[in-house]
């Protein structure tokens, strides 16, 4: 007897083990749900064990019997354990998910059915309000470049330029999100690389958008699918509603400066009409590729937020929350990257990049004087990832205090506080402040760089995150 | 030295045995390292690990060894497949097992941010085997040899690769006596946290328990299973403990052939035999023993002893390498001075911020450089709590700036580290300029003390 229920055990581990690596199942019926209740419960898993073993007749559970053979075989008992790890082929078996919107009170403790909820809370709260107020700007960008191209004078220019900020402010809140379609295939589940196609920076090449400027090549209906994405975009949109004066940003070696192209464009009058119709053309396709980024995420259209909302369950491309918690803090990870090693670091010539002393003219936003202003929106964005949004507003921190971690939440949350403070308290544009008060921007780079260390060091090994360009290789 | 009563010892040392089990062994060895590097290249690893990266880390005294070309390192990893297979059929055994030895190693010294710990062990094996009869029975070399010729091995034999075995185990369960492991139950407490969507079990990993439950039989197993395994009463239980504990592991950690590694090898602790009686049982006849008929020589002979000496130099090297770390003050998990070839398998999860800071002492002028300059996310996240690899790293930011025409720089460094969870300190010494720093076996006082507090425990519920 004793020998008997070990082997039903062994059995069982057995089987467990192998419906692990095995491919899903196709069938349709409950296979194992012996009482008809619709779940397969670990009894009749064992029962089914012991009908396999002979020590139960197939009658005591005929629903696995699959082809009616009147044996019970391995891989019926495969199908079994199978459906009791998606719920009969419903759902994956787990706990219930909590609504989008409602992240666990403090009393709560972490665990699998809190990862959704702060998945959720990022997805609805802090994403999709983000790309539909981007939609929105860059809609009204392409309005008023439109205008700019049909009469360009200092007014429409003055309306293009403003709309430019307000697109790129919001832009800006969305560049520590970019997982899922803004992202790059390459790195992120879902990436369609939409991010690039509407701001491919730090890849710029301002002398190529002067170039297009000359050739007209901007006119031709397949310019967004023949050209690199440092042609258009926001970037190249700065520089033609943003630029004084009628310099070019090419060598003397190149065509437009050997072959006088570009002065005879000036001397003809017609450089800021062409510069306004290529704005005009760059601003309709940021806006068609800010609505293709906000139709990914709504519930109408792609519905990216549900594959995050709903990691881990059947239907999502994540296999779990945890993956696609990954995915949020490989994207979120920007802000060490980019905003502190790249934004600040290479024009404050502490970037070993920069090999003068200073570098302000590698300050992201140069022709419209923007780049601080780029900065503080980054940190809402930072913000409003790691504190939260919208009504429930705990994001990682509440999750951090959850996990019983509220020293490490306070203190991360604080360093984020002073990195603003720090950023708002450099004088004037950071062009200017890396010559004047270059100690300022120092300050801000430090605020930042204790943030980032937190988050690089005891926010990562408490959360259990991975990067997954680390995935590579095996560990021990 | 191997006089008087040693003869006895030196009977039961050279007595002949059944080289079936060692047998089965290199055929499950061979063929596991067939899967695994075939694994190896078709989930792009060989081009992350070895082409993508433009600096690699190297180990003291194989400086010289060179990160080859992309085609030469794909050919080198079709060529080590296709020996595995020859190692597998005994085929050539001893010039396949060095040319595998060689090209395995080579692999392996290439960067240090890809050691692991089994990778050592198959390197070791794969010495072993050079010297090894392995290929006693069931190989093709066997087939050529002569009819006449025993399929037997000495007992010795055996009694390494057991010992190679038993040292794994018994030193990874010396790694987990400390207090982190036993006392607060990580790093197991934070890394079964992030593992609570697993299926049907992963609902506790979240209890209070769970993490002690884990830690402790995690040590317990690892303490206790070479005796288990040796003692004929216990060995059957012992071996399932061992098939359910790296199953176990499997399914938890990503540790590619290790828990597939280690059940092959405990198979070697089952009698001689085994393999022949298992397959007589199936095919009744045709896998009878052959050994009762060899007779051999008594006592010390003059080649017992010229073999004894490198065998036990081999031995004590194994014991003594993994106990340099008591040389070391402080806490091993933190300084990691003595942490490689020591079997401290998953014990520790370290986290961290590396920024260097380089100053130009004629201009004064500070650049702040960060890992990712230099290298993949891969090597950098490896790195970042390795001192030895922070300090080889200064040093090649350092030799980049010279080439760079920036002179010679001072290199210090900021590393933030966090030890199982602990809020993060700093693990070098801000203030040391590592370029006039150089690597070595004494301890290291640029390294600062590991912090004092507890680690981080996470919030835990009971169901």
């Amino acid at each position: 007897m004793i020998s008997n229920r070990f082997s039903s055990w062994i059995g069982g581990v057995a089987i467990v083990l192998l419906v692990m690596t095995a491919p899903p199942s196709s069938a349709q019926v409950c296979a194992g749900d012996c009482d008809d209740s619709g779940g397969v419960s670990i009894a009749e898993l064992i029962r089914g064990v012991r009908i396999a073993l002979g020590m139960e007749l197939v009658g005591q559970c005929s629903t696995l019997d699959e082809n009616s053979n009147g044996n019970v075989s391995i891989a019926e008992l495969i199908a079994a354990v199978r459906s009791a790890l998606t719920a009969c082929g419903t759902e994956p078996l787990r706990t219930p998910t909590p609504p989008p919107t409602a992240m666990p009170t403090a009393t709560s403790t972490p665990g699998t059915s809190d990862r959704p909820a702060l998945l959720a809370q990022i997805a609805d709260e802090v994403v999709l309000p983000a790309v539909r107020q981007f939609d929105s700007d860059a809609a009204n960008l392409a309005g008023a470049a439109g205008a700019y191209a049909a009469r360009p004078n200092a007014t429409t220019l003055t309306a293009a330029r403003a709309a430019w900020r307000a697109a790129m402010d919001s832009f800006q809140v969305l560049e520590p999100m970019h997982f899922g379609p803004a992202g790059s295939a390459s790195m992120f589940m879902g990436g369609l690389g939409i991010r690039d196609e509407i701001y491919s920076w730090p890849t710029v090449n301002r002398c190529a958008v002067d170039q297009t400027t000359v050739d007209g090549d901007f006119e031709d209906s397949n310019f967004f699918s023949s050209h690199l994405v440092n042609v258009y975009g926001l970037d190249a949109l700065e520089l033609l509603l943003f630029r004084e004066g009628d310099d070019n940003a090419c060598s003397l070696r190149i065509d437009i400066n050997r072959d006088g192209t570009w002065d005879a464009l000036v001397s003809s009058g017609g450089l800021q009409q062409r510069q306004a119709d290529y704005a005009s053309v760059v601003a309709d396709e940021i806006a068609r590729q800010a609505t293709r980024l906000r139709d990914e995420w709504e519930p109408s259209g792609g519905n990216f937020a549900a594959e995050v909302r709903n990691a881990g369950q059947g239907g999502s491309i994540y296999g779990s929350a945890k993956e696609a918690l990954d995915e949020v803090f490989a994207a979120f990870f920007f802000v060490d990257t980019k905003l502190k090693d790249v934004k600040i670091a290479l024009p404050a010539g502490i970037n070993p990049n920069c090999f003068d002393s200073t570098c302000p003219e590698d300050v992201e936003l140069p022709f419209s004087g923007d780049s601080k202003r780029a900065l503080l929106k980054n940190l809402d964005g930072i913000e409003a990832i790691f504190s939260g949004a919208g009504t429930s507003e705990h994001g990682y921190a509440g999750y951090l205090r959850l996990m019983g971690a509220t020293d490490l939440a306070n203190r991360m949350s604080g360093r984020l506080a002073a990195s603003r403070q720090s950023t708002e308290a450099i004088p004037g544009s950071l062009q200017q402040a890396v010559v004047s008060d270059l100690g300022a921007v120092t300050d801000a780079y430090a605020e930042i760089q204790q943030f980032t260390a937190d988050l690089k060091s005891q926010f990562v090994s408490i959360l259990g995150l991975t990067i997954p360009q680390e995935g590579a290789g095996d560990n021990d | 030295m191997f006089r008087g009563g040693n003869a006895s010892v030196a009977s039961a040392l050279f007595r002949p045995i059944d080289a079936a089990s060692v047998a089965a062994f290199r055929i499950g060895f061979g063929l596991l390292l067939a899967v695994g590097f075939l694994r190896f290249v078709a989930e792009g690893w060989v081009r992350v690990l070895f082409v993508e990266p433009t600096f690699f880390f190297k180990y003291q005294g194989f400086e010289w060894v060179a990160a080859p070309p992309a085609p030469i390192i794909y050919a080198v990893f079709g060529l080590v497949c296709v020996l595995s297979l020859a190692f597998a059929a005994g085929f050539h055994f001893r010039l396949v097992s060095t040319v595998l030895f060689l090209g395995v190693a080579w692999v392996e010294l290439i960067d240090v941010t890809n050691y692991l710990n089994h990778h050592y062990l198959i390197v070791l094996l794969l010495f072993l085997a050079i010297f090894l009869p392995l290929d006693r029975t069931w190989s093709v070399d066997a087939k050529r040899r002569s009819q006449g010729e025993p399929a037997t091995i000495p007992a010795w034999v055996l009694y390494l690769l057991r010992f190679q075995f038993g040292v794994v185990y018994i030193f990874a369960g010396l790694a987990k006596l400390g207090s982190d492991w036993l006392l607060f139950a990580q790093p197991l407490g934070i890394w079964l946290a992030a593992r609570d969507e697993m299926p049907l079990i992963g609902q506790w990993f979240t209890t209070t328990w769970a993490p002690y439950a884990f830690s402790w039989a995690g040590f317990l197993f690892d303490s206790t299973i070479v005796g288990l395994l040796c003692w004929s009463r216990t060995r059957a239980v012992a071996f399932f403990a061992v098939l359910a504990f790296h199953c176990g592991t499997h399914l938890l950690f990503d540790i590619g052939l290790f828990p597939f590694l280690m059940p092959i090898g405990a198979t070697l602790f089952f009698s001689p035999s085994w393999p022949r009686r298992l397959l007589d049982r199936v095919w009744p006849g045709r896998f009878r023993a052959s050994v009762a008929s060899e007779t051999t020589q008594r006592g010390w002979t003059p080649r017992r002893r010229r073999l004894a000496v490198p065998v036990a130099a081999y031995v004590a090297i194994q014991v003594l390498l993994p106990l340099r770390t008591f040389l070391y003050a402080g806490d091993v998990l933190w300084h990691e001075q003595g942490m490689r070839w020591a079997w401290k398998v998953m014990v520790r999860e370290k986290n961290g911020s590396i920024v260097y800071r380089v100053r130009d002492p004629d201009t004064d002028r500070v650049w702040r450089v960060g890992p990712m300059s230099y290298l993949t996310w891969r090597q950098a996240n490896e790195m970042t709590g390795q001192p030895d690899l922070i300090l080889q790293l200064a040093h090649h930011i350092a030799d980049d700036f010279r080439r760079r025409g920036r002179g010679d720089v001072e290199v210090r460094v900021d590393a933030l580290v966090s030890l199982n969870g602990r809020p993060a300190a700093p693990m070098i010494d801000p203030d040391v300029d590592l370029t006039r720093v150089r690597d070595g076996f004494a301890q290291a006082d640029w390294i600062l003390a590991s912090p004092d507090r507890p680690p981080f425990r996470v919030a835990q519920r009971d169901s």
